[in-house]
């Protein structure tokens, strides 16, 4: 029998508009690799940075070898032994190797105030030599790649366990997004021997990595417990069942309103090509058609959604409206040509959160309000209640903050705002992030209605199933490639697998 | 900090920096005029009006800037270098030197708006050069002493100095310039859009907006206010002269800040930095009626800058001060 080192009892936590953790539970045990799954919105991210002290849960305790803990800090998190790698790297890359490893912790280096370098070379080796890595401690870490980089960060996490003098836990937070195929295999290799001195959290999208390296699997759904699992008894697809939990191929996506595209061809666009980021992208964008892009991290599409925003311009190809060709060098340059850009990062580049819901709906065309060359904001007020009424955004009104609403109405003004300047064509990158379940089946509505009325879609979605679910057609991309064009018409829709296989 | 912590720190916040300047205002008159029973007469008060108007246009200019979330401190030695051109063209110019000192003033904002955007250098160090370079070629330009404007064109003075209806014409000025800048901020785009930039300026740019030309018109406006406040100073005194604005910069940005115009940008307006203006007025007063020596005078608006930003910045939106 094991000991149990980390124990979640009934935590529970709610953010304005969104439970995103109600009573879950989960057991850690030594010298176990615990996997923790689930959709985005399930409530992983919200629970590990409760375990490293970065938000108080409502309720519920976190227990560490058996004592109630409630960490307020990271560094009192470490105190208790529980460390995260983080998703995105956290080391200061103008910073040695040695510098990054005992960050915080000079002290045990420190007399007089003075660091003793070459005492922290020879500890930094040390840790090193924990994940077998062979590297000079005085390094740059701007020079390392990321795989390296990234055995630093773990280097750098079971450094802490001669502090604590207790075995770490760790918690890796998509810890192979960066990492090719050969550099994954070693990560497991070395989480493998890792796994005898210390207990680990796996947090990943990719199940057969999830398979691959843990001993037992929690699935989340909806912030809350789904399933434990026994990794050598189960499958992608039981696991799939439990994370999506709702029957796929009914209703939720709205495929009974998905339209077939019209001839007309929107946008056409042809070898469009950045160096070191896609290459020859060519497609066409029809009249209410979805189109889709699959790829993991890397994989481009990103990059070639923000160049048609006019955020990061391509190198070459052609991009044409209606026959003539276009160059959009900036958002503007989009806007003029009918193309509104719907944000990953909601609060930053989708909307003005320390603005109202009328300014925001107004900034891309102030000319909606301009009366006699003055903003009227007896018209802006007009115009926002419109908006707000027509898409049944949830706000006390019109000069209720935007910063104030939930992830789901901060998503309808962002949607307000781009149909206000009359679109034809929407980008829309992760539209359904941070998004509650009821307001996700709201936006899909709305999706179809406006597909509908001939307003074309470029769509990269959180999940795959959300891009099977939603899509006229699938691009699934691989380095900067489209690898395939998969149809999906609402009667026959693709399998994740078919997308999956030429994403990889 | 979770979200919810964050908009109720934001609501608090919110209400303090809208009661705060007025209530502070409130409470020094009721305090001078218990101290001073001719504290609240008209002539008085007019008076005190009309010595505030260059500060006043400074710090209204100054607005737009701390609006965008940055500074300006080159509006002294701008202003200083109008009442030079003022006081040295106006033997030839007539009138129309006024009108080239406007000019230079616009000419100086759109040098430090486009080393600010293009060149991408923070406002703090654009403009804290272009203190320097104006400085020293305001000492040079007048020889490094005052020029005064002769008896004999001493009527090109009259329109800043004369009194329309027993008001002095550089309070007509002075309240012309707030409501100008008043309509400026809530009624036309470049207004909407310096909010905007303040308050999120990815998102400003990605809804099209075209943030760099709206930043240099940003400074030009300040600085042209810069100019026009210069102006105002050297038909006052007559002359021109390089050290004639000093300590002006301090007071202009203690009007913004006092009003309750937020530093991290986005939040506030012109008709705040008016409510600080009144304030910083009557606070002078007070100092120069308790006989307080104006260094130490100096000393305590230096105070009053940081404990007013100490007050109202929200300190959540910005995770690192730096």
């Amino acid at each position: 029998m094991q000991d149990i080192v980390l124990e979640v009892r009934n935590i529970s936590k709610k953010f304005p508009g969104v439970q995103a953790l109600d009573r879950v539970n989960l057991q850690v045990k030594q010298h176990e690799i615990v996997g923790l799954v689930g959709e985005n919105g399930a409530g992983k991210s919200t629970l590990l940075k409760i375990l490293i002290g970065a938000y108080q849960p409502d309720q519920g305790e976190v227990l560490v070898r058996g004592k109630p803990v409630r960490p307020r800090s990271v560094k009192e998190a470490t105190d208790f032994g529980l460390s995260m790698v983080f998703q995105e790297q956290s080391l200061l890359s103008n910073l040695t190797v040695q510098e990054n490893i005992f960050l915080g912790n000079e002290e045990a280096f420190t007399r007089f105030g003075v660091i003793n370098w070459k005492k922290m070379k020879r500890e930094a080796e040390k840790q090193l030599a924990k994940v077998d890595l062979e590297l000079d401690p005085g390094t740059y870490t701007y020079k390392l790649n990321f795989a390296t980089r990234q055995m630093v960060e773990l280097a750098r996490v079971i450094a802490m366990e001669d502090r604590t003098k207790f075995e770490p836990i760790v918690i890796l937070d998509e810890p192979t997004t960066v990492l090719d195929g050969n550099e994954i295999d070693l990560l497991f290799s070395r989480l493998h021997k890792l796994k005898e001195r210390a207990a680990i959290i796996f947090v990943s999208h990719h199940l057969e990595e999830v398979l691959k390296i843990t001993d037992r699997i929690y699935v989340f759904k909806d912030g809350k417990n789904a399933g434990e699992l026994i990794t050598r008894e189960t499958d992608v697809n039981e696991i799939h069942r439990l994370m999506v939990g709702r029957e796929l191929r009914g209703e939720y996506y709205r495929q009974g309103k998905q339209i077939k595209p019209e001839e007309d061809v929107v946008i056409k666009v042809e070898n469009l090509t950045k160096s070191g980021k896609y290459k020859d992208v060519s497609f066409d964008l029809h009249k209410g058609e979805i189109i889709s892009f699959a790829g993991v991290l890397g994989s481009g599409r990103e990059d070639v959604c923000r160049a048609l925003a006019g955020l990061d311009r391509a190198d070459g190809g052609k991009i044409s409206i209606n026959g003539s060709k276009l160059e959009i060098d900036s958002p503007s340059a989009a806007i003029k040509a009918g193309i509104g850009y719907v944000p990953q990062d909601r609060g930053i580049e989708g909307l003005v959160l320390y603005l109202s819901i009328g300014p925001n709906i107004t900034l891309p065309d102030l000319s909606n309000i301009t009366h006699r060359g003055f903003l009227s904001p007896k018209s802006e007020r007009r115009l926002a209640e419109h908006w707000i009424e027509r898409m049944s955004i949830k706000a006390p009104g019109p000069n209720a903050l935007c910063l104030n609403l939930s992830g789901g109405n901060q998503q309808k003004v962002v949607l307000s705002k781009w149909l206000a300047t009359k679109v034809k064509v929407f980008i829309l990158d992760h539209p359904t992030r941070g998004v509650d379940v009821g307001a996700k089946e709201e936006v899909y509505e709305l999706i179809r209605e406006l597909a509908k009325q001939g307003i074309a879609f470029l769509l990269i979605a959180d999940t795959l199933e959300e891009t099977i679910g939603l899509s006229n057609m699938i691009f699934t991309m691989k380095d900067g490639e489209i690898t395939n064009r998969i149809e999906a018409p609402a009667d026959n829709k693709p399998l994740p697998i078919d997308l999956i296989k030429h994403m990889m | 900090m979770s979200v919810q912590t964050r908009i109720n720190n934001y609501r608090k916040t919110k209400t303090w920096v809208d009661v705060m300047p007025i209530a502070t205002l409130v409470v020094l008159v009721i305090l001078m005029s218990i101290g001073s029973p001719r504290f609240l007469l008209p002539a008085n008060l007019l008076g005190l009006l009309s010595q505030s108007a260059t500060l006043l246009v400074m710090g209204l200019g100054q607005t737009f800037i701390i609006l965008l979330g940055s500074i300006d401190l080159s509006i002294a030695p701008v202003a200083a270098m109008a009442t030079i051109i003022a006081a040295m063209l106006i033997p030839d110019l007539g009138y129309g030197a006024f009108v080239v000192a406007l000019l230079y003033g616009a000419f100086a904002g759109l040098l430090t708006g486009i080393i600010h955007t293009k060149a991408r250098i923070p406002s703090f160090i654009a403009t804290l050069g272009a203190m320097g370079v104006w400085t020293g070629i305001g000492f040079i330009v007048s020889n490094a002493t005052p020029i005064s404007v002769s008896l004999a064109n001493g009527h090109y003075l009259t329109w800043v100095t004369e009194n329309t209806l027993g008001v002095s014409n550089v309070v007509y000025l002075a309240l012309a310039i707030l409501i100008l800048t008043f309509v400026l901020e809530n009624y036309t785009r470049f207004g909407r859009y310096v909010k905007a930039m303040g308050a999120g300026e990815k998102a400003t740019y990605v809804s099209g907006v075209a943030i760099d030309r709206y930043k240099i018109y940003a400074f030009m406006l300040c600085s042209t206010l810069a100019a026009f406040s210069g102006i105002l100073l050297s038909t006052r005194m007559s002359g021109g002269s390089a050290r004639m604005a000093d300590g002006f910069l301090m007071k202009a940005i203690a009007v913004v800040i006092l009003g309750g115009t937020a530093i991290s940008g986005g939040i506030g307006g012109v008709m705040r930095t008016f409510v600080g203006v009144l304030i910083v007025m009557v606070l002078d007063m007070g100092m120069n009626m308790a006989g307080v020596n104006p260094w130490f005078q100096q000393a305590v608006y230096g105070g009053i800058i940081i404990l007013a930003v100490a007050l109202t910045i929200d300190r959540s939106r910005i995770s690192i001060i730096k």
